[in-house]
C-alpha cells in the first residue's frame, strides 16, 4: 500500500506531516487517524452531507467539501473546519460561546439525533460568510437557502426547523440583506 | 485485565444471567465533555428562563461534534480498555438459488489478511448459536442454500485500519469472492404468525355486549399447511372460539354479498399494497467489543435502541457456548442514538458484533457503511392486503369491514409476528364497523429481515383504510369529510377488537377543524384558478385521517427522582434518547411538583433498579391468569422488569412513573420537611405552588427548593424515589405502606431513598419498600391488543406535472391531538419530521423485493430517494397541536402516528389532480408518468 504524507491546519492546529495510504478517505482521515468523530458517515457516497466540512481555498473563500468521497490528499496543505471548530472554548475546553448558526440550530430545535447537524452546521455557515461578501436581497433569502441545504438530508424534523433558523441569523445578522431590503 | 479491576466499582452489577453478570456501565457521554453540558456558561444552560426549556438537553453536544453516539467511540476513548484498535466487516450472500460454497480467499489483496476469519464453523466449534428470537444459521455453513438475500456468511478481523480498508475495498462488490455450488429450491418455512379479529356486534350497539370479539370470546389461530395459513371452517354459534368466530365470519361475508346484491351496500373493494423501506437512520449500526480474555470480561459498545434485551439474550448466548467459562462479565455501554425509527430495536446486529468480539486480540470495531446498513439493517414490512369496506348507501355508515392481508417479514423472524398484530388491528382507523373480518398473516420470504420500523404495521393498514374511504366519498357522490363524520369513532365505542379505548377520542372536532380550513374550503376555486394559470400542471386536494396506537401492552416503565442537599434534582430513566427528546421532556415534568426540572437526566439507566429487586417469570402476552395470581403474591415479582425504548412508548408510559415517583418524593420528603420549617402539624396540599423555584403557601415564608432539600436531608426525610409501574392497556395498582399510611399507587414496585450522596440514582442508596398487594391488569386484556390512541390528520394540496409526473407540494396542514405536550418544539419537530418521512414513503422510497432489491448490497442514497428539503413544503406546511380538553389529559405525543394519514392524503390529491387513483405506494414520478402518458415509453 503506497502511502501519502499529509499536512494540513484543522480548526486551527496544525496535523501532519502524517504518512497515510494514498486511498485514505478524508472521512476515514478524520475519524480513524486523528479520532475527530464529530464528521458524520451517511451515505459513504456523497448524497447526503453529513459530512461535510469547511475549507479555506487559496483565495481565502469558504467552500464546503464532501469527506466521505474526497480522498485526504484534496485537503493537502488547506485550512478545514469541522463541526468541533466552531464554538469557542476555554483552556478547560469547556464551551464559552456558540457561532450564530450553531446557537440558531440550538434554540429553534433543528435537529433531533443530530447525526446530519455537522453538515448542516458547516453549510450554513459557509452561506453566510458568502452572503457577507454577497448580501442578497430579502425575497430571495429562502430561495437562496434551498440552494445551499437543498440537498442535506435529514430524517429526524423534515428541515424545516433548519432552514427557519438559517433564515433567522440571515435577516437578524447586519450586512446580509442587500440594502433596502 | 488491570482496566476491567481498576474501572470496576464504576460499573454496576445488574443481575446474573447464565452464570453471566451483566455490569451496566455509565453512559458513553458522560466519559467526554457532553457529560458536563450543564456546567456551561449560563447563557449555554438549557433550561433557560421561558417556560419552555431554551434547548434540547442533549443539544450543546451535539452541535458542537461531541463524542456522544455509540459509533464515534473507538477504543483509545474507552477507560481501561487496550487501546489497539482492530476492525471487522461481514461478507454476506447476493444470491439464494444455490448453494453457498466457500469463500475464494485468494480475492484478498496481498498485506490485507485478516488475522481471524470466523465462519459457521466457528460458531459450530465453539458452540455459538443466535437467540431463538433470532432464529438459527448466524452464519450460514458451506453447502447450505441462503435463507435470504444478505445473509452472513463470514466475519472478517483485521489487526489495523489499512489492512481492513484495503480488503473491504477489494471485498465488499466483489462477486467473486463468495463462490456458489448447486442450485438449490427456495428456503421456506411455515409463515411467523398468523391473526383473526373477526367481531359481530350485538344488540347494544357500539358500546353494548358483542356477540363476539376477541376480547368477548378470546382468539383462534390456523393450521399451517403447504406454508400456508389454512382457517378452521366448522361453524357452531354455540361452540367453541373458533367455531363460534367461523360461524360469525360467514355470517358477516353472507350479509355483505346479500345487501349489496339487493343495492343497500355500497362496495369498495380492492387490492392495497405498501413496498418495503429503510429506516435510513443517519447513523449506520456499529459496535465495538473488546474481550478481555484475562479478565474474562466482554465489553462492548452499541448503537442499539434495545440494550437491556440485547445483554439477557447476549448473555444466554455466550453462556450457552464455549465460551461459558472465558466469560464471566458482560459490560455494556451504550451511546445516545443517531435516529432508530425503530430499526435498532432487536436488531441482530449487535450479536454478530459480540461474536466477532470474541474471536478478536483487542477490542473490534464492526461498523455498517451505507451498503452494509441497506443490505442488512431491519426493513418496514411490505403489506399486500385485499380489503372490502361495505357501506350502508341512504345513511353513509359503514356496516362492514373485510381484510385479508400478507405481511412480508423477510428472511428472520423478529417483530413480524407483532406488526401483523398491530396492522390488522389499526386498519379500523378512526372510524367505528358494527362487524369486521381481518385477517393478517406475517410469513417468511427471502427478502431482508423487516422489524419494529415506525408505523408497526398501522400505516401499510390505515393508509389502505383512508384510500378506500376516500374511493368511497367519490362513488356515494359524498364529502370526504361529511363522510368520515358519519362514521368517526365515539369514546366508550367498541373497536374492532371488542375493547373500549383508554383515552377520550376527539376525531370529530379534528374533522370539523379541517373542514374549515382553506384549503379545504376552497379547494374547487383553487383548482380552477391554479389550472388555468399553469396549463402544464393539475392541480389537486387530499385529506386523511388517522389514530395511532402506542403501547405494547406489556409496558414497564422505570424512574428515579432524588434531590441532593443542594436542591439539585436528578432523574434516572430506563429509556434510550433515540433523539425525540425523551431526555429533556423527562426532565420538564418534575418542574410542576417539584418546582425546578431535573439538572440531570440519565437516561439508558439499567443499574439502578435492582434496587427494586423486581423479577419477572413468563411472557406477559401469554401468561394465564391464574398465573399471575400465584406470582403476585409474590411482592418482587412483576408481569415485565424492563422495556425496549420504542412504540412511542416515552411521553406516555415513561412520563408515568417519572410523575408517580415525583409525586411521592414531594409528599414524603419535601412536604415534610416544608411542615416542619413552618412547623405546622398539617399542611394542605391545595394551597401549596411553586413560585420561581420555591414552596409558597398564604401567610408563610417562601422555602426554595435547596432549603427543603436541605432539610430533607438533615432530618432523614426521604430524599429519593425509585418506582416501576406496568401497563397492560391499564396500569397495576401497587399498595404500599408510606409515612405510616396505606397508599394505592399506580406501580408495582418502589424503593425510597434517605440521605445519599450519589449524584445520580444509585442502587445501593435505596431501600426496597415491598408492596403489600397488587391488582394486575387482567390478562385477558392481552385480547384486546391495543387501547391507546393519538389521532393525525393532514390535508396536502398539490400540483403534478403533466409531462413528467412530478409531484409539488404546494400547500400542506397537519393536525395532531397529543394530549399535553411536555416540550412543545420538540413535538412540532417530531411533525415536521414525521411529515417528511410519511412524503417519501408516498413518492419516493422503494425497495424491490429479492434479488433487485436492498439485499443484493449496491443500494444506497444514490437510488433511494429520501424526501429532501424541497419535497416537503418547507417554508409553507403548517401544523396545529389541538389544546389539551384538561390539565388531566395524558401526555401522549408521538412521532410516528404523523407520518401516516399525509401517505393517504397525497394519493388522494393525486387523485383529485389527474383523476388516476392508486392502491399502491410509493407513486413515484415515474409510475404517474407512465399513467399520465402512456404513449410514451
Amino acid at each position: 500500500m503506497a502511502g501519502l504524507s499529509v499536512s494540513m491546519e484543522i480548526n486551527g492546529r496544525a496535523v501532519g506531516p502524517m504518512e497515510v495510504p494514498e486511498y485514505t478517505s478524508m472521512l476515514d482521515f478524520l475519524q480513524e487517524y486523528l479520532n475527530l468523530t464529530g464528521t458524520k458517515l451517511g451515505c459513504g457516497i456523497g448524497v447526503c452531507r453529513a459530512c461535510e466540512v469547511i475549507v479555506e481555498g487559496d483565495d481565502g473563500e469558504l467552500r464546503t467539501l464532501r469527506t466521505c468521497i474526497n480522498n485526504v490528499g484534496r485537503f493537502n496543505g488547506k485550512k478545514i473546519t469541522t463541526v468541533e471548530g466552531h464554538a469557542q472554548r476555554n483552556a478547560d475546553g469547556d464551551i464559552e460561546s456558540l457561532s450564530p448558526v450553531q446557537e440558531a440550530f440550538l434554540r429553534h430545535f433543528s435537529f433531533q439525533c443530530g447525526w446530519c447537524t455537522p453538515g448542516f452546521v458547516n453549510a450554513a455557515t459557509v452561506l453566510i460568510e458568502q452572503l457577507k461578501k454577497s448580501p442578497v436581497a430579502k425575497d430571495e433569502v429562502e430561495a437562496t437557502i434551498d440552494g445551499a441545504l437543498g440537498k442535506h438530508i435529514c430524517r429526524c424534523t423534515g428541515y424545516v426547523r433548519y432552514f427557519h433558523a438559517v433564515r433567522d441569523v440571515i435577516e437578524s445578522t447586519p450586512g446580509l440583506l442587500k440594502e433596502g431590503d | 485485565m488491570e482496566g476491567f479491576r481498576q474501572d470496576r466499582r464504576n460499573f454496576v452489577k445488574l443481575c446474573t444471567v447464565a452464570g453471566i453478570t451483566i455490569f451496566a456501565a455509565p453512559a458513553l457521554w458522560q466519559l467526554g465533555r457532553a457529560g458536563q453540558a450543564d456546567k456551561n456558561a449560563e447563557p449555554l444552560r438549557w433550561r433557560g428562563e421561558g417556560a419552555d426549556p431554551a434547548f434540547r438537553i442533549d443539544g450543546l453536544a451535539k452541535v458542537t461534534g461531541d463524542k456522544i453516539f455509540g459509533r464515534d467511540f473507538r477504543a483509545v476513548d474507552m477507560p481501561g480498555w487496550l487501546k489497539q484498535q482492530h476492525y471487522a466487516f461481514i461478507l454476506r450472500c447476493n444470491r439464494v438459488e444455490r448453494q453457498f460454497a466457500g469463500i475464494d480467499w485468494a480475492q484478498l489483496p496481498e498485506g490485507a489478511e485478516p488475522y481471524a476469519r470466523v465462519t459457521a464453523q466457528t460458531l459450530a466449534e465453539n458452540g455459538i448459536e443466535l437467540p431463538a428470537f433470532y432464529g438459527d444459521a448466524m452464519l450460514l455453513a458451506e453447502g447450505k442454500s441462503p435463507h435470504y438475500y444478505g445473509h452472513a456468511v463470514a466475519i472478517l478481523l483485521f489487526d489495523d485500519f489499512d489492512k481492513y480498508a484495503t480488503a473491504k475495498q477489494a471485498l465488499q462488490f466483489n462477486d467473486a469472492v463468495i463462490q456458489y455450488g448447486e442450485k438449490a429450491p427456495a428456503y421456506r418455512r411455515d409463515p411467523y404468525a398468523s391473526w383473526r379479529i373477526i367481531r359481530q356486534q350485538g344488540e347494544g350497539g357500539p358500546t353494548g355486549e358483542d356477540l363476539y370479539s376477541p376480547l368477548h370470546d378470546g382468539l383462534f389461530f390456523p393450521q399451517y399447511r403447504d406454508r400456508k395459513a389454512e382457517w378452521p371452517t366448522h361453524a357452531d354459534q354455540a361452540g367453541s372460539v373458533s367455531e363460534r368466530g367461523i360461524y360469525y365470519a360467514d355470517r358477516i361475508r353472507q350479509r355483505i354479498e346479500r345487501e349489496a346484491a339487493d343495492g343497500n351496500w355500497h362496495l369498495v373493494e380492492g387490492d392495497y399494497s405498501t413496498q418495503i423501506v429503510e429506516p435510513m437512520m443517519m447513523e449506520p449500526e456499529a459496535s465495538n467489543g473488546w474481550f478481555d480474555s484475562d479478565g474474562k470480561t466482554l465489553h462492548l459498545v452499541l448503537t442499539s435502541q434495545s440494550p437491556q434485551d440485547f445483554q439477557e439474550m447476549a448473555a444466554h448466548m455466550i453462556a450457552g457456548s464455549r465460551f461459558a467459562g472465558r466469560v464471566e462479565n458482560l459490560v455494556v455501554h451504550s451511546g445516545f442514538v443517531g435516529g432508530g425509527f425503530g430499526a435498532k430495536d432487536h436488531s441482530i446486529f449487535p450479536y454478530y458484533g459480540a461474536v466477532a468480539a470474541l474471536f478478536a486480540t483487542a477490542p473490534l470495531r464492526l461498523a455498517n457503511n451505507r451498503f452494509e446498513q441497506f443490505q442488512a439493517g431491519l426493513k418496514r414490512h411490505p403489506f399486500k392486503m385485499h380489503n372490502t369496506l361495505a357501506v350502508d348507501r341512504k345513511s353513509g355508515k359503514f356496516q362492514a369491514l373485510l381484510a385479508d392481508m400478507q405481511v412480508d417479514g423477510g428472511g428472520r423472524q423478529n417483530f413480524s409476528p407483532s406488526v401483523a398484530m398491530v396492522g390488522a388491528s389499526a386498519i379500523q382507523g378512526i372510524y367505528y364497523f358494527p362487524r369486521n373480518d381481518i385477517i393478517s398473516v406475517a410469513r417468511q420470504s427471502m427478502n431482508v429481515d423487516s422489524g419494529s420500523m415506525r408505523g408497526y404495521g398501522t400505516l401499510q393498514t390505515m393508509n389502505a383504510t383512508e384510500m378506500m374511504v376516500n374511493r368511497a366519498a367519490h362513488e356515494l357522490g359524498l364529502d370526504p369529510i361529511e363522510l368520515r363524520l358519519r362514521n368517526a369513532f365515539e369514546t366508550g365505542w367498541r373497536n374492532t377488537q371488542g375493547a373500549i379505548p383508554r383515552v377520550g377520542v376527539r376525531y370529530r372536532e379534528m374533522l370539523e377543524r379541517a373542514r374549515a380550513h382553506p384549503i379545504w374550503q376552497e379547494r374547487a376555486e383553487r383548482k380552477r384558478i391554479f389550472e388555468q394559470q399553469h396549463p402544464d400542471r393539475f392541480f389537486g386536494t387530499g385529506y386523511a385521517i388517522v389514530t395511532k396506537d402506542y403501547g405494547t401492552g406489556g409496558a414497564a416503565p422505570s424512574a428515579a427522582v432524588q434531590f441532593d442537599r443542594e436542591g439539585r434534582l436528578s432523574l434516572g430513566i430506563g429509556f434510550m434518547e433515540m433523539g425525540t427528546g425523551t431526555q429533556t421532556s423527562q426532565a420538564m415534568l418534575l418542574e410542576d411538583i417539584l418546582g425546578a426540572p431535573a439538572a440531570e437526566c440519565h437516561v439508558a439507566e439499567m443499574d439502578a433498579w435492582q434496587a427494586m429487586r423486581q423479577f419477572q417469570t413468563e411472557s406477559p402476552y401469554t401468561m394465564s391468569q391464574a398465573h399471575q395470581d400465584k406470582m403476585a403474591a409474590d411482592p418482587l415479582w412483576t408481569p415485565v422488569v424492563a422495556m425496549a425504548s420504542s412504540a412511542s412508548m416515552s411521553a406516555y408510559f415513561q412520563s408515568h412513573v417519572t410523575l408517580q415517583a415525583a409525586q411521592i418524593l414531594f409528599e414524603q420528603g419535601l412536604l415534610p420537611a416544608a411542615r416542619q420549617l413552618w412547623q405546622l402539624q398539617q399542611v394542605d396540599p391545595q394551597k401549596l405552588q411553586w413560585r420561581n423555584g420555591a414552596l409558597e403557601m398564604a401567610g408563610q415564608p417562601s422555602l426554595p427548593l435547596a432549603r427543603l432539600a436541605a432539610e430533607a436531608h438533615r432530618s432523614g426525610l426521604v430524599t429519593g424515589v425509585m418506582a416501576h409501574a406496568f401497563n397492560r392497556w391499564d396500569w397495576a395498582e401497587g399498595t404500599f405502606e408510606l409515612g405510616g399510611d396505606k397508599q394505592v399507587l399506580m406501580i408495582d414496585g418502589l424503593a425510597l431513598r434517605r440521605g445519599g450522596t450519589a449524584e445520580r440514582p444509585r442502587a445501593k442508596e435505596y431501600q426496597l419498600v415491598k408492596r403489600s398487594a397488587v391488582h394486575y391488569p387482567p390478562t385477558d386484556l392481552n385480547n384486546a391488543m391495543v387501547t391507546y390512541y393519538a389521532p393525525c390528520a393532514a390535508l396536502v394540496e398539490v400540483a403534478v406535472h403533466k409531462g413528467t409526473g412530478a409531484v409539488e407540494i404546494l400547500g400542506l396542514q397537519n393536525y395532531l391531538e397529543c394530549g399535553r405536550p411536555i416540550v412543545r418544539q420538540l413535538v412540532e419537530g417530531q411533525i415536521e419530521g414525521g411529515v417528511a418521512m410519511g412524503i417519501g414513503h408516498a413518492l419516493y422510497e422503494y425497495l424491490p423485493a429479492l434479488a433487485a432489491g436492498a439485499g443484493n448490497g449496491t443500494w444506497n442514497l444514490n437510488r433511494y430517494q429520501v424526501a429532501l428539503a424541497g419535497d416537503v413544503c418547507v417554508w409553507k406546511q403548517q401544523h396545529e397541536i389541538l389544546a389539551p380538553e384538561s390539565d388531566g389529559d395524558p401526555h401522549k405525543g408521538i412521532a410516528e402516528v404523523v407520518m401516516i394519514p399525509i401517505v393517504a392524503a397525497l394519493v388522494e390529491a393525486i387523485f383529485q389532480a389527474t383523476g388516476k387513483r392508486f392502491n399502491d405506494t410509493p407513486i413515484s414520478p415515474e409510475t404517474l408518468r407512465r399513467a399520465l402518458n402512456p404513449e410514451v415509453l
